[in-house]
């Protein structure tokens, strides 16, 4: 498989994956993964669109949480994370690596905000409990049935 | 919820999924997720649920790997891991960690060879690249939309 078509694929798979698996590392070195919102997802957040489709980085991954969940602690502590993206009927995935950043720019935590995620931050955008994290991916790896491609996102 | 619903709950979950999320932490230090076949999905495994029932562990797990693969470098070195289920639709999901183990009994390896195996290892079951691995969950955590129980295993 051609890397472009690999980056391609990898872009239509981060717009149509039911979930963002997140994996962070806890304090005694075990990988911990879950399901997050996939803000990417056209069909479940389409108000998103427009502002990923401005990023410089096309690859850039943006997950909300509680400031008092596990994964902020872990991240805290150990910044390295990946991310993956999957469409099982398909065997279709992507992984991307790379430290992940908590966001305080109020005017990037405006544009990743919905009313009904006052049921998750009760004080609304302003609550301390919530957080945005960002992942400028350093690696990808793109898996197709028994294919497997690397590259680096964000780069020509 | 009662623990015990959880633990049930679990097991249904590792029962009816297609795929278990795999991840391991590589030379970097980086955790490495993938999606892997899920040895215990009853629908498409049905010749291995006699040998899961057997089992006195109701959380082991076996996968079938490539001897060569990332993954197999990765656990040589760190053998911590952790597996996932979900259901993304129903926000239910859970997560086991753990150590894992590379089994070389034969029986065993036999136990999880398939006709179709062959595709991922054209020498047969003798194939250096055929690995199994064998994962006893030490933790669980279980997901349900906003509720988050943790169990031992």
């Amino acid at each position: 498989m051609e890397l472009e078509e690999a980056k391609k694929l990898s872009l239509e798979l981060m717009q149509t994956s039911k979930a963002a698996y997140l994996t962070t590392i806890d304090s005694q070195g075990y990988p911990i993964t879950r399901a997050m919102f996939n803000l990417r997802n056209k069909e479940q957040f389409p108000e998103f669109s427009e502002f990923f489709a401005g990023l410089d980085n096309e690859f850039e991954i943006y997950i909300t949480t509680n400031t008092s969940s596990s994964k902020t602690e872990h991240i805290k502590k150990n910044p390295k994370i990946c991310v993956y993206f999957c469409d099982p009927e398909d065997f279709k995935g992507v992984m991307f690596g790379g430290e992940v950043e908590v966001i305080d720019d109020m005017d990037i935590k405006r544009k990743i905000w919905l009313d009904w995620w006052t049921r998750y931050y009760l004080k609304g955008l302003e609550d301390p409990d919530y957080t945005l994290l960002r992942l400028k991916p350093k690696m990808a790896q793109f898996y197709y049935r028994l294919q497997k491609v690397q590259f680096k996102p964000g780069e020509e | 919820m009662e623990l015990s619903e959880v633990k049930e709950l679990s097991v249904e979950l590792i029962e009816n999924s297609l795929l278990a999320y795999f991840s391991t932490i590589n030379s970097d230090g980086f955790p490495i997720t993938r999606a892997l076949l899920n040895t215990r999905y009853k629908e498409r495994y049905p010749e291995f649920s006699n040998f899961y029932d057997k089992q006195n562990d109701k959380y082991v797990l076996y996968f079938s790997t490539n001897t060569s693969s990332s993954k197999i470098k990765h656990i040589k070195e760190n053998p911590k891991v952790s597996v996932y289920f979900c259901d993304p639709e129903n926000f239910k999901g859970v997560l086991f960690g753990g150590d894992i183990e590379i089994v070389e009994d034969m029986d065993i390896k036999r136990e999880f060879w398939l006709d179709s195996s062959k595709r991922y290892y054209p020498k047969g079951l003798e194939d250096p690249d055929y690995t199994i691995l064998r994962f006893k969950p030490k933790s669980g955590r279980f997901y349900y939309k906003l509720q988050q129980i943790q169990f031992e295993v």
